[in-house]
């Protein structure tokens, strides 16, 4: 997984572009951004990228673990099933990744934060498919206990 | 000097939506005579599907006999009004066809390049240029008209009853009046037509958003259907989509197509070599298979739905071959974890490619690692949308059994009044080492300080003390779900939502820090007893989370109730209002006069 503070220190440069595109499709993120105003998408989207870019220049995954599950449980109350999330988190993932390649120039290094930042999304989708298999393992459970 | 024609590629799709039983949308794709239409169809009964098919029929059979004999605007003027006529000529005889009628957008491309639009009623044309988005045509409707007119302000139309009442349509009158339209298209210019099924349930940004994209009119016109579908598709949906020369291909994707896809299978020896040497034959998904079947089976279909992948710049084969094997392994009774251990093999594997790859052309391993990692999110998609099914399931079945204990043992009882808390198992936590006396000490110390900093406040001030109960025996009566409990009976009633736990969470661990740093002393112990606080933090945090989620199912269950029921009345309101606008004519006629209301919309 990655470890790139250099990556991570670039990156966040490109943070405000990130954010500005991302609050613009937010509606095309997920029906739960497509709900809110400006000021609380971006807020929500800050949170993400900062755990993101956490893990991208740490390479711990325990806080943006930890952040994903508080995140869930939010959009639960929402009504707002795990999917979503998962949906949401992968389309954060390719705005962002359209947006390095877009305002970064062109050539290797461009290319490695590139192949970092898809590395952070794709460990993003896979805290969220876990963090589903124990939500479905736990209503298993559940459910075999009360039918016993 | 004439401009360079342009190659024109179009696609429509039309789709019933998720509450209407039958569609009474029709469109025209007719590339040989450049004519694209969309039209939505009203009235009771069978009406609306009658006007809006009589009028495609009208329009299309219009502009075939006249398009080389008359001027494009004048001919699409003449097709609708001969369309509205029909319509309205066909209501005339029948009964229970009176207030039939339809919308309809219509676009005439001339000379590949230049577009004549014509419209009546709320079927929208909308233009893609530069990735921005523009509609082209303006409603007619009664609130269109008195916005456009400065007689009401755009707020307040967002909430008029007649909202959706039509000005204008195909079938009220013998004449159309339709507004017309020219334009000329630029390279990569996209044209949409599409009936209010479409925008009314996706928003502007997604549908520009999704026109925006790389992909082909028919996946786009498909993506768009799939949109208002998931918006909640209300109402039956219609898109055309028209795409004026190809648009620029990014130069990442081209590298993609040609010599991305070619390396990746020139080297699938490599990749099946890693996946063989790495064990794919010992995942328990292959159990049933011999060591060459699951190489085959297994690697071998990835391998290959990758290359077709990266050559068509899709996922589509990644996410089927990922979603067959979720469902053939869950359906056996699987788990998710072997699932996701052959995934990270398999990544492994592709990523023995790449390095592979570096040492020829290190540019182009680059844009093949990113393409691989990206099939990889895919797969993780597929697979977690094969568990969200499942997860649904097993929820529906979980409300259903629940509610029937409950209505058995209390059959006066409401759902606002059902306890959710009972509902909730408690997780199992794991037992870790006890705490040392000297941790536990310095853990007690430390929380008295910290209760000092945050006061008497709830929920923090519990926070505090949960946070030491679960450092100092995370098992028995301090397990994180108990105690996860008892923070969200602390929460206070006037505070909404269940930001404040966690801000509690939070607050405590800041107090908690804070302590710290002014007691100082060994760093061992204070390391030791900071990763106790820490992960006390971490389990209380997904405690809450649990209990949250697992509280929230019953009523996100019974708001699916809730919006099927809707859509049932719905219906209902239709078919009456159907009933309402036949006694209204009856009485028109009975009295001497024409009925002088608006062309009433289907709820």
């Amino acid at each position: 997984m990655p470890s790139a503070p250099g990556h991570a220190a670039v990156f966040a440069g490109l943070v405000p572009a990130v954010l500005d595109r991302l609050v613009e499709v937010r509606s095309s993120l997920d029906h739960g951004f497509a709900r809110l105003d400006e000021a609380q998408a971006r807020a929500q989207l800050e949170q993400i990228l900062s755990h993101q870019v956490g893990f991208l220049t740490s390479g711990d995954s325990t806080s943006l673990r930890g952040f994903l599950r508080s995140y869930r449980a939010l959009r639960a109350a929402d009504g707002l099933g795990p999917e979503n999330l998962l949906h949401a988190v992968t389309a954060i993932g390719d705005v962002t990744t359209q947006i390095i390649q877009r305002d970064s120039p062109s050539g290797a290094r461009t290319a490695e934060l590139v192949s970092s930042w898809v590395r952070v999304s794709w460990s993003t989708a896979r805290i969220v498919v876990e963090m589903i298999a124990e939500e479905l393992a736990g209503r298993v459970a559940q459910l075999q206990e009360l039918e016993s | 000097m004439t401009a360079p024609s342009l190659k024109l590629t179009a696609h429509g799709d039309t789709n019933v939506g998720k509450v209407r039983d039958h569609n009474e949308d029709a469109l025209i794709v007719d590339a040989k005579w450049g004519l694209y239409a969309v039209f939505d169809g009203m009235g009771g009964a069978a009406a609306g599907d009658l006007a809006a098919n009589r009028a495609r029929d009208v329009v299309h059979e219009y502009v075939r006999a006249k398009k080389k004999a008359m001027e494009p605007r004048a001919l699409l003027e003449a097709a609708l009004n001969a369309a509205s006529a029909a319509v309205h000529g066909e209501a005339q005889r029948t009964r229970d066809r009176h207030g039939m009628g339809t919308t309809a957008v219509v676009a005439l491309v001339i000379e590949e390049r230049r577009v004549v639009v014509a419209h009546v009623g709320d079927s929208r044309a909308y233009l893609l240029r530069e990735g921005r988005l523009t509609q082209l045509t303006r409603d007619h409707t009664v609130v269109a008209e008195l916005v456009a007119n400065g007689a009401l302000s755009t707020v307040d139309a967002e909430n008029h009853a007649y909202k959706n009442v039509l000005s204008r349509n195909l079938g009220a009158r013998p004449d159309a009046k339709p507004d017309v339209i020219e334009l000329d298209l630029a390279p990569g210019d996209r044209l949409m037509l599409c009936s209010d099924g479409l925008y009314g349930y996706a928003s502007t940004d997604a549908i520009q958003y999704l026109l925006g994209s790389t992909d082909g009119p028919q996946h786009v016109a498909r993506d768009l259907i799939d949109l208002a579908l998931r918006g909640g598709g209300g109402d039956n949906v219609t898109a055309i989509v028209l795409e004026a020369g190809a648009q620029a291909v990014p130069r990442a994707t081209q590298v993609l197509r040609t010599s991305g896809a070619i390396a990746w299978w020139s080297r699938r020896a490599v990749f099946l070599g890693e996946a063989k040497r790495r064990g794919i034959a010992q995942s328990p998904i292959c159990a049933v298979l011999s060591a060459d079947e699951a190489l085959d089976i297994v690697a071998g279909n990835l391998c290959e739905a990758i290359f077709h992948d990266l050559e068509k710049s899709t996922g589509v084969n990644v996410w089927t071959f990922a979603e067959n094997l979720a469902h053939g392994w869950f359906d056996q009774g699987g788990a998710w974890q072997p699932l996701a251990e052959l995934l990270d093999l398999l990544a492994a594997s592709a990523r023995a490619v790449t390095s592979e790859l570096t040492s020829d052309d290190e540019g182009l391993a680059l844009i093949v690692d990113a393409a691989i990692v990206r099939a990889f999110i895919t797969a993780e998609m597929a697979v977690g949308g094969v568990l969200s099914e499942r997860l649904r399931v097993v929820e529906a079945d979980l409300v259903r059994v629940h509610s029937a204990r409950h209505a058995a043992a209390d059959q006066s009882s409401r759902f606002a009044e059902t306890p959710t808390i009972p509902y909730v198992s408690a997780t199992r936590a794991a037992t870790p080492d006890p705490a040392s006396p000297e941790v536990r000490a310095h853990l007690q110390t430390l929380a008295q300080q910290a209760r000092a900093q945050v006061g008497q406040k709830a929920p923090a001030r519990q926070a505090v003390d949960a946070l030491l109960r679960a450092a100092l025996e995370p098992v028995g009566t301090a397990s994180p779900a108990l105690l996860a409990r008892e923070l969200f009976g602390v929460r206070p009633l006037e505070e909404s939502g269940i930001a404040p736990l966690f801000d509690a969470l939070d607050i405590a661990r800041s107090a908690y820090v804070a302590a710290m740093r002014r007691a100082g002393g060994d760093p061992a112990q204070a390391i030791a007893v900071m990763r106790r606080l820490a992960g006390a933090q971490a389990d209380l945090a997904a405690a809450i989370a649990n209990l949250v989620v697992e509280a929230a199912t019953p009523a996100t269950e019974r708001l699916r109730d809730a919006m099927r029921e809707t859509a049932s009345l719905r219906s209902e309101v239709g078919r009456n209002e159907a009933k309402l606008i036949d006694l209204e004519k009856k009485y028109a006629s009975k009295s001497g006069g024409r009925p002088q209301l608006p062309p009433r919309r289907r709820v």
